[in-house]
């Protein structure tokens, strides 16, 4: 009875395993309406449990610096930017610098496309997945004539929001702040800094 | 990669593959299907309401697409028209998502294959010095 206290049995250690990680924190964001307010968002599980099945890792990491500010979870992170500034204060969403409300296309049902909202930023950097001995996560300069786009869901009230997808898109000519063809691709512009 | 797994798992039920996975996906928060071709960094180009092209890191290739609205088009077109229940839409899409694995591979896989099997009829076709028709067209 007393060596019991000892054994851990697989099924134990493989509790033990999933219980002893870091959580991802929520994304903090601009209010869409209510100026002046920050809002943590939660994270939708789809997009995260289809990104990991098909192994993209890039994504994975977008959404860990990207949207959520923190730097991807991996062995000796920074080891690639040892030369360099690092960290950096340009991950997370909270930098986005403007807010699209409804992404005009067919979306699951009538007039669901309007409620939709398109958080875009332009961070300076992005991880990139580097089969690497040391660290598999290489910080590099964001694509050229592209925006970050993180598309949330909120629920009635504007007081809950979920994260339901994030990309690269490629900016607009004329105003390279924008998604291209922003004018049109959107319903509204709801909230921009500044 | 173990603490990520462990997050993923841990926080959102998720696991994470130890490889990259070239497979059509649907996704059904964005109703869209999307294939991938290279586990890289990638950029949107929104084409028009149903198609979007991904383009690689610095936007010269495509390497994959996306196509939207197979929800909407469920419910709102085929739904009324063929009497079906909303359960139906899931083997509909798992159809939809071998049918668009098989279309990716051949547009993005193949297309590599046949590239460079072209490129060496060429090379050897300038190393023999074979005289090939005028009205042969050959792709390189």
């Amino acid at each position: 009875m007393l060596l019991r206290k000892y054994i851990v049995t697989p099924s134990e250690r493989s509790k033990e395993n999933i219980l002893s990680f870091k959580e991802l924190p929520p994304p903090l964001a601009p209010h869409p309406k209510r100026h002046g307010e920050l809002i943590l968002l939660s994270i939708g599980g789809e997009r995260v449990r289809e990104t990991a099945g098909l192994g993209r890792y890039n994504s994975l990491f977008e959404l860990d610096y990207n949207i959520c500010g923190v730097l991807p979870d991996v062995n000796n992170i920074g080891y690639h930017e040892r030369e360099d500034n690092f960290p950096d204060s340009w991950g997370g969403l909270k930098h986005c610098h403007v807010i699209f409300k409804g992404i005009k296309r067919p979306f699951q049902e009538k007039g669901l496309d309007g409620s939709v909202y398109v958080y875009v930023a332009s961070p300076r950097y992005v991880y990139k997945y580097e089969p690497h001995m040391v660290c598999v996560a290489k910080r590099i300069k964001a694509p050229l004539n592209a925006v970050f786009a993180t598309y949330v869901k909120f629920d009635h009230n504007l007081d809950n929001g979920e994260v339901i997808s994030w990309e690269w898109v490629v900016a607009d000519k004329e105003q390279p702040q924008y998604p291209e063809n922003y004018a049109n691709r959107y319903d509204e512009k709801v909230w921009e800094n500044g | 990669m173990d603490n990520l797994a462990k997050r993923l798992e841990g926080q959102f039920g998720a696991t994470l593959s130890d490889h990259f996975v070239k497979k059509a996906s649907y996704n059904h928060s964005m109703d869209c299907l999307e294939y991938v071709s290279v586990n890289d960094i990638t950029v949107s180009d929104r084409i028009d309401d149903f198609l979007t092209l991904i383009k690689s890191y610095d936007q010269s290739e495509v390497v994959g697409f996306k196509l939207k609205g197979f929800r909407y088009i469920f419910k709102e077109i085929i739904q009324p028209i063929c009497q079906l229940d909303d359960e139906d839409f899931n083997p509909l899409i798992d159809v939809m998502k071998n049918l668009f694995t098989r279309v990716g591979d051949d547009v993005f896989v193949d297309k590599e294959k046949r590239t460079s099997a072209y490129r060496l009829a060429i090379e050897i076709t300038k190393r023999d010095r074979v005289n090939l028709p005028d009205n042969l067209n050959i792709a390189a």
